[in-house]
């Protein structure tokens, strides 16, 4: 079966150049419940656009949704339409391990697997391409630095993963989500079960990062989303309240909810 | 009736239970070794049976039951494991879990000697391949199977999610996440599965007796279709002469190599099970 190569779209690119993802009344259903509903979203290239709203109210499923590593949740239907760089990921048709070489993922609970800290490193990438011993060590090289982790574990490279601190292993899981080159990095609550200073270590880290990626975070976390946000998006209970620039929500909101959310961080719709 | 005699009197009857089980085993092992200790030599290890097993040694039977269980578990272990990841994997349907979970405990609860029959039926009569240790070797794997495949596949659905997802999240395929991911931390479970069903396959006789083995006569086998002796067909055989005392030495002392033998693989299957629980929870 020929498989949908997701190369950039030029008459959608052309378009709108600054939207690397576009979502269109997306809607989920998990069994009978309707997890989000209408979502119309976009995610502007090279920014960091940081996911808030309430525990419940579907912003995993939505950060899920764009990987679609959703797929394997039982009961899961979806409606409506996620474009990334003009192709509409949710076709039959589309290779979703490659899709998911292009638009990369860490996880709420850092997941490091039992080997090395360099194989950890390179465990993605080593499927995607052959890669000979030297190109191993400086893939390793960069992307440890890259998550500022070189300094601490350069001696020790070949040391079992789950050595490292969680604070640690969580800056591996980076590391190693950067390995693959993605163009996108999804960020599903990284830091809630890091310590404050592993907590401002990654978020200076997503601050550098943007340069040459494109970042979305989900966060319960306020004060988080406002150190970190280029833009916010503000989900209650399935529903897209606000979305915008993070300085103008912030200071000025119109939206009652937002507002409410914003000082007191609860919500009632 | 007081409580407190109550609590006592339940108290002391788990322990005559607790009692009771360790001294059958006990009195089982104790008469086992008592008996087949004066047979057991190197000769009796390393030499041919002669006079239908009344002298000589058990070479020929030790070499055909651990035949039999290897070939055993070559067969069994990629059905096994290709359900286990089957069905931890790929099956999402409700209903086709519990038809192959039915499936897998029926055949689990078949009674050895159907499984004597069947092979006789069938590989014997039907497809007239003769009386062969390969057919003992296809039957034994069958009767493991459940046991192998359901240890596999617990080991394989208990790996959390979040290391499927995390490989898949790099972009690796489905096959590649099984492969790399889930066997490697799921292996161990398979080989304590297969421990354990040799464990129980070695001693199996009704399942081989008529298919996959002869009392005497027998030499190394030199093609899959020979038979070989066993170690529990020869006890058979040994004990259906019990008047002479020679034949029954040694029918106690193949008895105290076929237990030495099951203990092997019992013991390794709970040593790697619990070198697995210590790496898990580190």
């Amino acid at each position: 079966m020929a498989e949908k190569v997701i190369k950039p779209n030029l008459s959608v690119v052309g378009k709108n150049q600054k939207e690397i993802i576009e979502i269109k009344n997306f809607q989920v259903w998990i069994n009978e419940n309707h997890i989000l509903d209408d979502i119309q979203l976009s995610i502007p290239k090279n920014e960091i656009t940081c996911i808030i709203g309430p525990s419940g109210s579907g912003k995993s499923t939505l950060i899920r949704s764009i990987n679609r590593i959703n797929d394997d949740v039982t009961g899961l239907n979806t409606q409506g339409e996620i474009i990334f760089n003009g192709l509409s990921i949710n076709e039959k048709d589309v290779d979703v391990a490659q899709l998911r070489t292009q638009i990369g993922m860490v996880f709420q609970k850092p997941c490091v697997f039992p080997k090395s800290i360099k194989e950890n490193v390179l465990f993605g990438i080593q499927h995607l391409k052959k890669l000979s011993k030297l190109e191993k060590l400086q893939i390793a090289e960069e992307n440890l630095k890259a998550v500022s982790l070189w300094k601490e574990v350069s001696h020790r490279l070949n040391d079992k993963a789950i050595s490292l601190s969680i604070g640690q292993q969580q800056r591996l899981c980076i590391a190693r989500t950067l390995a693959v080159k993605p163009e996108v990095i999804l960020l599903d609550e990284p830091t809630s079960s890091l310590d404050p200073v592993s907590t401002r270590a990654i978020e200076d880290m997503m601050v550098k990062l943007k340069e040459n990626y494109t970042i979305v975070f989900v966060t319960h976390n306020i004060q988080q989303a406002k150190r970190i946000a280029d833009n916010l998006v503000f989900i209650c209970d399935g529903k897209l309240i606000e979305q915008g620039p993070a300085s103008i929500i912030f200071s000025c909101s119109s939206n009652p909810q937002t507002k409410a959310y914003l000082r007191d961080e609860y919500c009632d719709c | 009736m007081n409580r407190k005699l109550q609590n006592n009197l339940f108290y002391a009857s788990v322990g005559i239970a607790v009692f009771v089980c360790s001294l059958i085993l006990l009195f089982l092992f104790g008469i086992i070794i008592w008996n087949g200790l004066p047979a057991l030599s190197l000769d009796f290890l390393t030499n041919t049976s002669a006079e239908f097993g009344a002298s000589g040694g058990i070479v020929y039977q030790i070499f055909g039951s651990i035949l039999l269980i290897i070939f055993a578990a070559l067969i069994c272990l990629p059905i096994a494991l290709g359900t286990a990841i089957y069905k931890s994997e790929y099956l999402k349907n409700d209903t086709v879990h519990k038809i192959i979970n039915t499936l897998i405990y029926s055949l689990n609860g078949i009674p050895s000697v159907i499984f004597g029959i069947f092979g006789l039926i069938f590989f014997v009569n039907i497809l007239n391949m003769g009386i062969s240790w390969f057919v003992g070797s296809i039957i034994l794997s069958m009767m493991i199977l459940p046991t192998v495949t359901l240890s596999t596949y617990q080991s394989i659905n208990s790996i959390p999610t979040v290391y499927r997802e995390s490989s898949s999240a790099l972009g690796l395929n489905k096959w590649q996440v099984i492969v790399q991911v889930l066997l490697p931390q799921g292996f161990s479970g398979a080989i304590t599965g297969l421990l354990i069903g040799i464990a129980r396959a070695i001693g199996e006789t009704a399942p081989i007796m008529f298919i996959a083995t002869a009392f005497s006569g027998v030499e190394f086998p030199s093609s899959f279709l020979e038979p070989v002796s066993t170690l529990p067909t020869h006890i058979l055989a040994l004990a259906q002469q019990a008047t002479n005392p020679a034949a029954l030495q040694n029918a106690w002392g193949a008895s105290l190599v076929l237990v030495i033998l099951v203990i092997i693989f019992s013991i390794s299957a709970l040593f790697i099970r619990l070198r697995h629980q210590t790496i898990s929870k580190r």
